[in-house]
């Protein structure tokens, strides 16, 4: 019966996802059908999570089972009728790029790979979430304890227990509340607390990833590559880690992926309809992103609205877009940033909570910190986290240098940026500690791990062309002998 | 035919190549060359018994180590533990300049077996023209036997193999990062390997990019060298496509096999256990103690919990309680009516029935309402 709680739980803010989604899509549908549900699961989630808060903190709301589903049946109103009364033009759900028919031994690959993907899924996501107690030290000094604390307390309390009142809103509680919410959120539906059913959220998203990686590369590539990016994923055992245990960061990695890949198809679709639909979502994701860590705002939402303008600016003029169309996607992603960050930030700077990462940025002071590039080379390369994930984006970076600057830019210099910027606060702030005990700079890699999947993959099958070229002929020149040996 | 019996030939050899050197101190051999600050190092019928109260070490001269030796284990009984050393020259060494080694010899009434690993410390010599053991003050060691051992190639290769499927267990650190496949050449590496942190073997990421340079190295002379310069490509490219995928999904292997024994060790050990027996991972049998502590203490708006710093009771203990509100140590303890004491042996009930660490009393007189041990019970207010 508990277990039916967390579907139970999900049905409303997928709706709202799902509703929302479909008006910012408004007449030219974008996403692919399932593509649509998934993501409206995550971001629905997030956004009514979000409002939450917004009742709950700045208008006073106890933070209660009635409040969670007031929230959730107002914005299915609001959403619901706006979905019903705005005019619709019919449009064709997208097509995903061609693909011949897998091959036999292809299908069989992928066979194998897909059950044993779904083996190490089932075994370590019901054996760390389900079996065994919260042992985790961040699960149980922030998302697990806010969200209990919530619970009982039917109010966003910031002071831990056991810690001084006054100093102990500068910890954990300046971290977003919107993993502990969703948790508060599956509590009062079970009106009891049980781990079991808090831990289970993580698994839907490490689920939500692993499906969108997998559209996302469908909107661009064939069925086969689609599915050696989805496998790249799975096979990445810190992101699986991450998916089968209540940390944070694979929830993070999702919001990423969504605002950097919205982006992406945006700036490369092939019609202005299209690519305002993608502008408008990526401008909902990108808002949504201050509401996830702090890394939201800080590290990852500035580049990407430095990477929209250029990319506007190359748009209009190379006139794919108009200037009365940049002016809009900038008052999209202004006007929903504004909305969407508003109610956090106005209640960090009312409370005095910081902006770092559970650290105020300030007190990071500036100068070279010895080790700490060793430390990340080994675990980038020599680790068990990644496989060969980097090695191979780096090199692919390099050798497909004109597609990773030309048709995937914005995800080549995301995160480049990103992880540039991650680098240089790693080798020369008083945060290279993250680095040396790999603690920071590891869960900076999971938040980027479904999007340098993306970027991969895409390079990958750029990269591997001549290599399928000279498989398939290997292959036909095999078969041929066969069929002349059989004659 | 000729390739098996070049195998018989080079195998036995290859096994043959294995080393062990024995300094057996009941055999009184070898006598050591001279002591330094001990207080007594003499040879009985029991080995070499060396007692010291003030830090010193005991040597062997002219290049006593007659093997490249890559394992030392020393054979010894100490009533309480010894954290001894070793020490030795460097390659270059001029002088009298030491390099030294910390061992673990531990407290034991027979004798027990201390293994050290040298292989993966380039620093070690053993060529080294003295070899030294050294002990801190309070000593009181017999050492029967130390044995230098070195490795045929052939066990260092099925050493290397099991290392490679060699698994860490689930830590608090596992979700930050994994230390993935190692390489150790012998039997006490490979046990030792993720007990140190970082572990001192390789990684064995160096091997699989070493294969895939190796693929890279022989696409390109197969492009350059073939005489169908189309068809040498070709096979290049599928020669080394295939082998960046087949190490993928190889290393994809041993690191899912590596997560899946976290979760069968996370099942034998909790899931399946009765609760009295369950024990999880770092933290031992921590909830089976806090399982039967929590419903005492959930009756209480606060308690103090009293534990040692580094233990993992205070955060979990805190998410686990809660809406009952934990009080640290130190901090104010007034009205608070329940007392929790976890593996403190310093804190004990003195006759007037308070809590006392030392002469400081900790709380108003009470008595304890249950005990899971001597050091662990719960304390309530009268």
């Amino acid at each position: 019966m508990l277990f039916l709680i967390l579907p139970l739980g999900l049905i409303l803010p997928t709706l709202n996802g799902w509703l929302m989604l479909s008006l910012l899509e408004r007449n030219k549908k974008v996403l692919f059908r399932t593509e649509r549900w998934v993501m409206g699961c995550v971001a629905g989630l997030t956004f009514t999570m979000l409002v939450t808060f917004a009742a709950t903190a700045l208008a006073g709301f106890p933070l209660n089972f009635t409040c969670f589903l007031s929230v959730q049946l107002l914005c299915l109103i609001i959403f619901g009728i706006a979905w019903v009364v705005l005019p619709k033009i019919p449009s064709q759900h997208p097509l995903p790029a061609p693909s011949s028919t897998l091959p036999r031994w292809a299908k069989i690959v992928v066979g194998i790979l897909a059950v044993w993907v779904a083996v190490k899924l089932l075994v370590t996501g019901i054996t760390f979430l389900l079996l065994v107690p919260t042992y985790l030290d961040d699960t149980l000094d922030n998302w697990n304890l806010r969200a209990k604390v919530y619970y009982f307390d039917e109010a966003l309390t910031l002071a831990m227990p056991g810690e001084d009142p006054l100093t102990s809103p500068l910890g954990v509680s300046s971290y977003p509340p919107t993993v502990p919410l969703a948790k508060t959120w599956l509590s009062t539906i079970a009106r009891q607390w049980d781990d079991r059913l808090i831990n289970s959220i993580h698994i839907v998203w490490y689920l939500g990833a692993v499906f969108l990686v997998f559209f996302a590369l469908r909107r661009k590539l064939s069925l086969g590559w689609s599915l050696t990016g989805t496998y790249i994923l799975t096979s990445l055992p810190l992101y699986l880690m991450h998916g089968t245990n209540a940390y944070a960061d694979a929830f993070v990695s999702i919001h990423v992926f969504l605002a950097a890949s919205m982006l992406y198809a945006a700036i490369t679709a092939d019609d202005a309809a299209r690519r305002m639909s993608f502008f408008r979502i990526g401008a909902f994701m990108a808002a949504l992103l201050t509401f996830t860590k702090n890394e939201g705002l800080i590290v990852y939402l500035p580049p990407m609205l430095l990477i929209l303008c250029v990319s506007l600016v190359l748009l209009v003029k190379q006139r794919k877009l108009s200037a009365k169309q940049a002016i809009e996607v900038v008052l999209w992603y202004a006007g929903l940033i504004a909305v969407i960050a508003l109610p956090w930030l106005v209640f960090k700077w009312t409370n005095g909570l910081t902006f770092g990462n559970a650290k105020p940025i300030t007190s990071l002071g500036f100068s070279w910190q010895e080790n700490v590039l060793q430390a990340i080379a080994v675990n980038t390369f020599f680790e068990g986290n990644w496989l060969f994930l980097f090695p191979v984006l780096f090199g692919l970076l390099i050798w497909r240098w004109r597609y990773a600057f030309g048709g995937a830019a914005v995800l080549s210099a995301f995160f480049l940026i990103v992880y540039l910027g991650q680098g240089v606060l790693f080798l020369f702030t008083a945060l290279s500690h993250e680095a040396l005990m790999q603690t920071g700079y590891a869960r900076g890699l999971v938040q980027l791990t479904p999007m340098v999947v993306l970027l991969a993959t895409l390079l990958l099958s750029e990269g591997a062309k001549p290599f399928v070229r000279a498989f398939n002929e290997l292959a036909g020149k095999q078969k041929k002998a066969i069929d002349e040996l059989r004659s | 035919m000729f390739i098996s019996a070049a195998f018989m030939l080079i195998i036995p050899a290859l096994a043959s190549a294995e080393d062990l050197m024995i300094w057996n101190f009941r055999n009184q051999m070898p006598k050591p060359a001279g002591v330094a600050q001990l207080t007594q190092a003499k040879i009985t019928p029991e080995g070499l018994h060396i007692r010291t109260e003030q830090d010193g070490f005991v040597f062997w001269d002219k290049k006593p180590i007659e093997i490249d030796a890559e394992v030392i284990s020393i054979r010894a009984r100490a009533a309480r533990p010894v954290e001894a050393m070793i020490l030795w020259q460097d390659w270059n060494a001029t002088g009298s300049d030491l390099l030294q080694m910390f061992i673990k010899i531990p407290a034991s009434e027979s004798i027990q077996s201390t293994d050290i690993d040298l292989s993966s410390y380039s620093q070690w010599n053993w060529t080294t023209e003295r070899f030294a053991i050294g002990f801190p003050a309070g000593t009181e060691v017999i050492i029967e036997e130390i044995s230098f051992r070195r490795f045929a190639i052939t066990e260092k290769i099925v050493d290397a193999w099991k290392s490679f499927w060699t698994f860490d267990e689930f830590r608090p650190y596992s979700i930050n990062f994994l230390w993935g496949p190692q390489i150790a050449t012998n039997a006490v590496g490979r046990a030792k390997m993720f007990e140190e942190l970082p572990p001192s073997s390789s990684s064995a990421a160096w091997i699989f990019y070493g294969v895939a340079i190796i693929a890279a190295i022989v696409a390109v002379a197969m492009r350059y060298l073939t005489k169908d310069a189309t068809s040498g490509r070709r096979n290049g490219l599928v020669l080394f496509g295939t082998t960046v995928i087949v190490l993928w999904i190889l290393f994809d292997l041993r690191m899912g096999l590596e997560l899946l024994s976290y979760a069968k060790t996370d099942v034998q050990t909790y899931a399946i256990k009765e609760a009295d027996d369950q024990e999880l991972r770092t933290h031992g049998t921590f909830y089976a103690i806090a399982d039967k502590i929590l419903p005492y203490i959930q009756q209480y708006d606060k308690f103090a919990l009293f534990t040692l710093p580094d233990s993992p009771f205070f955060a979990n203990l805190r998410y686990m309680a809660y809406p009952s509100v934990i009080v640290r140590e130190g901090d104010d303890t007034t009205g608070v009516p329940l007392y929790v004491v976890i593996e403190r042996e310093d804190i004990k009930v003195n006759e007037a029935g308070h809590l006392v660490k030392g002469d400081t009393i900790l709380s108003p007189p009470g008595k304890i309402m249950g005990k899971v041990s001597d050091f662990t019970f719960l304390f309530l207010v009268d």
